[in-house]
């Protein structure tokens, strides 16, 4: 049974529609990340699931209960901000308390054993006398994490909540949350503007663009099977590539488009012939530039190579590329809708 | 090589603090050192005014407390300061906040506007307020003062706290309400303890401002019971062309001094309080 549903829900802040329709079912247990570019409405969404923001129109329910006229504190939720919003008056005991404290309902011995619980689960028992300015970006997450664990929410949301961790400690963090997740099978909503948090963390995606939902799936889905343009394009890094075709449009990913010297013999080619322009040289992988001749439009095209790769490129040379059949992807020119296969 | 630098530089900053103290401390010594000479020592010009040339006398400050109504102005000024502290909290909080959270961009031309009004002297106001304080029969009383001096204290007040709750991020009050508290709970629980440098120099500013104003407490009260330290002394203090100077400045140091020393326990505040409101009003 879905824990959350979202019906035909709108935000509109004058002119702007922040959000517009969006239809949203989300099952118990699932971690479902909401992705798009700044400003697509992802974090409005949130904001009205969390009771922050008052919806223009729809509906919001939460484990069976209509919370769209609730304010946030009647709604089973629990919240992390991106800038974690830990009270910096506080020490850490006392931030992961306060929500205990709002209904005068647990008495001290009781708060006690709750906080101590939240703080092992997320290892932070030793810093529960601090204050937060003497926390690293790390610990803060968790301590932010451990006061919207305490009152046990229905739901946990969380906005963009690696943004603001170093590089390095992001990969461990993503790794930490997800298994945390996972161990106590709290339905999670997770914002961020990051695919690859979203690819490697999400149960699903939901991709959303001008505040509306562009496609629903998991990662494989969204990745492999981009209902539109936009989510062709947005995921991947480079997204992919578009070549024009009387009325339609066709695409492959960066790293499907490769010398046909290297390409898999089994798989049934479509051959390109490919000017390069510029070799860019990234470590692991080096991309290549250029213009597939013979398309409409001359737009540049990218290919995803591995540096290791024995094949020799050279800027301002024509060589010969290939993409499987099974590879290539389909849109409308006008909609950007994926559609059939048509013959090239 | 490094040393000696450093020794100047020291040097150079106690120098610059020292003359700071003098320069701030001298008034005060001047003050005590007189209110406690005879008027043969401090009368005499060939005397030096600094030191002690005949013994001292607490005479003065006799007349001070059993001749005059200090005791009485005191009582009132403090009374008055007191009440127009709270008057100033209770609606410059709210109204800070409302204009720093809930109306939006309006919010900031609404602060600067009432940022305006305290800009209009009293010397100007005196005259229309008086027509409202006889109209609602308030003239010659203590009360009259208590109605006024909020004009001056609350459009300031709300523009410096303004600064304050502008400058808390919003995220912290969301996070409350979203941790299970009101939006008022919230407020108090969070948004206040954070903002209390602000309330400290709202505090300061108003009391000091009802112990130092004259033209109101001029205009509107004349019976000597009802006066207010800073007319009463200077009233009582000078009659006709005699100046009882060793008592006004008896009066003046005793007022300045308690103030000053609080206004040093809470100066790291003050200053955060002052300028914060400053940077980010």
């Amino acid at each position: 049974m879905a824990v959350i549903e979202i019906k035909n829900l709108s935000k509109h802040f004058d002119k702007v529609k922040a959000v517009n329709g969006v239809d949203l079912a989300i099952p118990e247990g699932e971690l479902l990340v909401i992705l798009g570019p700044s400003g697509c409405g992802k974090t409005t969404l949130m904001r009205m699931i969390a009771g922050l923001e008052k919806p223009t129109s729809g509906v919001i329910s939460i484990g069976g209960l209509d919370v769209t006229e609730l304010p946030p504190r009647a709604r089973p939720i629990a919240m992390v901000f991106q800038s974690y919003a830990l009270y910096p008056h506080m020490t850490v005991f006392n931030n992961i308390a306060f929500p205990l404290k709002a209904h005068g309902k647990f008495s001290k011995t009781d708060i006690k054993e709750k906080v101590k619980w939240a703080a092992s689960i997320l290892d932070i028992e030793k810093l529960l006398e601090r204050k937060p300015r003497q926390l690293s970006g790390g610990e803060r997450q968790r301590v932010a994490l451990g006061r919207a664990l305490v009152k046990e929410p229905k739901v946990l949301l969380l906005d963009e909540p690696l943004s603001n961790l170093d590089a390095k400690l992001r990969a461990s963090a993503r790794d930490s949350l997800q298994r945390f997740q996972r161990r106590l099978g709290i339905t999670t909503i997770f914002v961020t503007h990051d695919q690859i948090e979203a690819l490697g963390m999400g149960d699903r995606i939901v991709v959303m663009s001008q505040g509306k939902v562009m496609q629903v799936g998991t990662p494989q889905d969204v990745y492999h099977n981009s209902a539109n343009t936009f989510v062709a394009s947005f995921l991947g890094s480079p997204g992919m590539n578009f070549i024009q075709r009387d009325n339609y449009l066709f695409g492959f990913r960066p790293e499907q488009f490769v010398p046909q010297e290297i390409a898999d013999r089994k798989d049934d080619l479509q051959l390109f012939s490919f000017a390069v322009t510029r070799v860019e040289y990234l470590g692991a992988e080096q991309q290549i530039y250029g213009v597939v001749e013979g398309s409409s439009d001359e737009k540049k095209v990218i290919a995803s190579l591995s540096s290791e790769t024995n094949v020799r490129l050279e800027t301002g040379k024509t060589y010969t590329f290939a993409v499987p059949q099974q590879q290539l992807r389909f849109f409308d020119h006008e909609t950007g809708l994926r559609i059939e296969p048509q013959p090239l | 090589m490094k040393t000696p630098t450093r020794w100047i530089k020291r040097a150079l900053f106690y120098g610059v603090v020292a003359v700071f103290c003098f320069f701030s401390a001298s008034p005060f010594m001047w003050m005590i050192i007189t209110m406690f000479k005879q008027d043969k020592d401090l009368y005499r010009s060939a005397n030096n005014p600094f030191i002690f040339n005949l013994p001292p006398t607490l005479s003065h400050l006799d007349l001070l407390f059993n001749n005059t109504n200090f005791l009485v102005f005191m009582r009132n000024s403090v009374f008055i300061g007191v009440l127009v502290v709270i008057i100033t909290l209770v609606i410059s909080i709210p109204a800070a906040y409302s204009l720093a959270r809930l109306v939006g961009r309006w919010g900031e031309r609404a602060g600067i506007g009432i940022f305006l009004v305290y800009l209009v002297p009293p010397t100007l106001l005196f005259i229309p307020l008086s027509r409202v304080v006889v109209s609602l029969g308030l003239h010659n009383s203590l009360w009259s003062l208590i109605l006024v001096y909020p004009t001056i204290t609350i459009p300031f007040s709300t523009w410096l706290l303004m600064g304050f709750f502008k400058s808390i991020p919003k995220d912290l009050e969301e996070a409350a309400r979203v941790d299970g508290y009101s939006r008022l709970t919230s407020f108090i629980k969070v948004i206040m303890p954070l903002s209390m440098s602000g309330v400290v120099a709202v505090i300061a500013f108003t009391f000091t401002l009802t112990l130092h104003e004259f033209v109101y407490a001029l205009a509107f009260v004349t019976s000597s019971a009802q006066r207010t330290i800073s007319v009463g002394v200077p009233t009582e203090l000078v009659r006709g062309d005699v100046f009882y100077w060793q008592s006004l400045m008896a009066a003046a140091a005793i007022v300045a001094i308690p103030v000053g020393l609080v206004y040093n326990i809470f100066l790291d505040r003050l200053v955060a309080g002052f300028t914060m409101g400053a940077v980010k009003g």
